[in-house]
C-alpha cells in the first residue's frame, strides 16, 4: 500500500492506495499518529484508491479517530465506493465518523 | 459452465495469507468471478484466517487451514477448515454498529463482515476440526 498525503488549505487529504489489510494496517495506523502528533488536526481520509479494507484496516482507522478526538482535531472519510463503502457502512462506520461522498466535499464540511 | 474447485492446504502463519490471496486470485480469473464476488471472497477467508492464527493456537503449536471452494453456475461455496482449537465464531454476540467513536472499541467486525457479506454462513465439529462453510450467491448468474 501507498500512502499520499496533500495539503489543501489548514486540511491534511491522506490517500491510501491498494489493500488495508492485516499487513498495511500497522502502516497506515503508524502514518496517521505521526501526522496528528506532528500538528494535522484536521485530516481528510480520501478513500476513492483504496481496492480492499479488512476489519483490520477499519481498527487502523478507529485507533487513528480516537487519537483524533483527544488532540481536538477533525478526522472524516471521503470518496469511497463499490465494496470499500459497503464494508464501511455494514461495519457502522459512517456513524463512527462523517463520511462525505468526495473530498471537496468533505473540505468544505 | 462446469464446476471449477479450488482446493488448498496452508500452514496457519500470517505469511500464508498472501499465499491465498494470490492462489484464490488466480482462480478467480479463471473462473470469471466478478470483481465484486472477489473482494467478497477475499475479505471473508482473510479475516477467518487472521482469527485462525491469531487466537487458535494460544500454546503456539503448529497449525493447519484447509480451503476448498466451488465455483457453480450462480454462486461460490466455500469451505474453511482448521486444527486450532475449537470455536464457533458465529456464536459471539453481534457489535453494536450504532455505536459512535467514543463507546467503539477495536475488534469483533471481522466476524460481523463475513456474515453480512455472504448469503450463508455456517459452523460445524467435524473430525474433530472446526468447519467453517460459506456460500455466496453471485447477482450475475454466468
Amino acid at each position: 500500500m501507498e500512502i499520499e498525503e496533500a495539503r489543501r488549505g489548514t486540511s491534511l487529504v491522506v490517500t491510501p492506495t491498494g489493500r488495508l489489510d492485516s499487513g498495511s494496517a500497522p502502516d497506515f495506523e503508524a502514518r496517521l499518529g505521526e501526522d496528528i502528533d506532528g500538528g494535522a488536526h484536521d485530516v481528510v481520509i480520501d478513500l476513492s484508491r483504496l481496492d480492499y479494507i479488512s476489519s483490520k484496516g477499519l481498527s487502523a482507522l478507529l485507533s487513528a479517530g480516537k487519537r483524533m478526538k483527544r488532540a481536538e482535531g477533525r478526522m472524516v472519510l471521503a470518496a469511497a465506493s463499490g465494496a470499500v463503502r459497503q464494508v464501511i457502512v455494514i461495519s457502522g462506520f459512517d456513524r463512527v465518523f462523517e463520511l462525505h461522498d468526495s473530498v471537496d466535499a468533505a473540505l468544505g464540511g | 459452465m462446469t464446476t471449477t474447485r479450488f482446493d488448498r492446504v496452508f500452514k496457519a502463519e500470517h505469511g500464508a495469507i498472501a499465499t491465498l490471496m494470490a492462489a484464490f486470485g488466480s482462480f478467480a480469473e479463471v473462473t470469471s468471478l466478478p470483481a465484486d464476488a472477489v473482494f467478497k471472497i477475499e475479505l471473508a477467508l482473510d479475516e477467518l484466517m487472521n482469527n485462525t492464527i491469531d487466537y487458535g493456537y494460544p500454546d503456539g503449536d503448529a497449525g493447519e487451514i484447509s480451503v476448498a471452494i466451488e465455483r457453480l453456475p450462480g454462486r461460490v461455496t466455500i469451505d474453511y477448515a482448521d486444527d486450532a482449537r475449537l470455536f464457533d465464531p458465529f456464536a459471539l454476540p453481534e457489535p453494536d454498529v450504532t455505536l459512535g467513536i467514543d463507546a467503539r472499541q477495536p475488534g469483533g467486525l471481522g466476524v460481523h463482515l463475513v456474515r453480512k457479506l455472504m448469503s450463508e454462513s455456517a459452523y460445524s465439529v467435524e473430525r474433530d476440526r472446526n468447519h467453517i462453510r460459506l456460500g455466496l450467491v453471485l447477482d450475475d448468474p454466468s
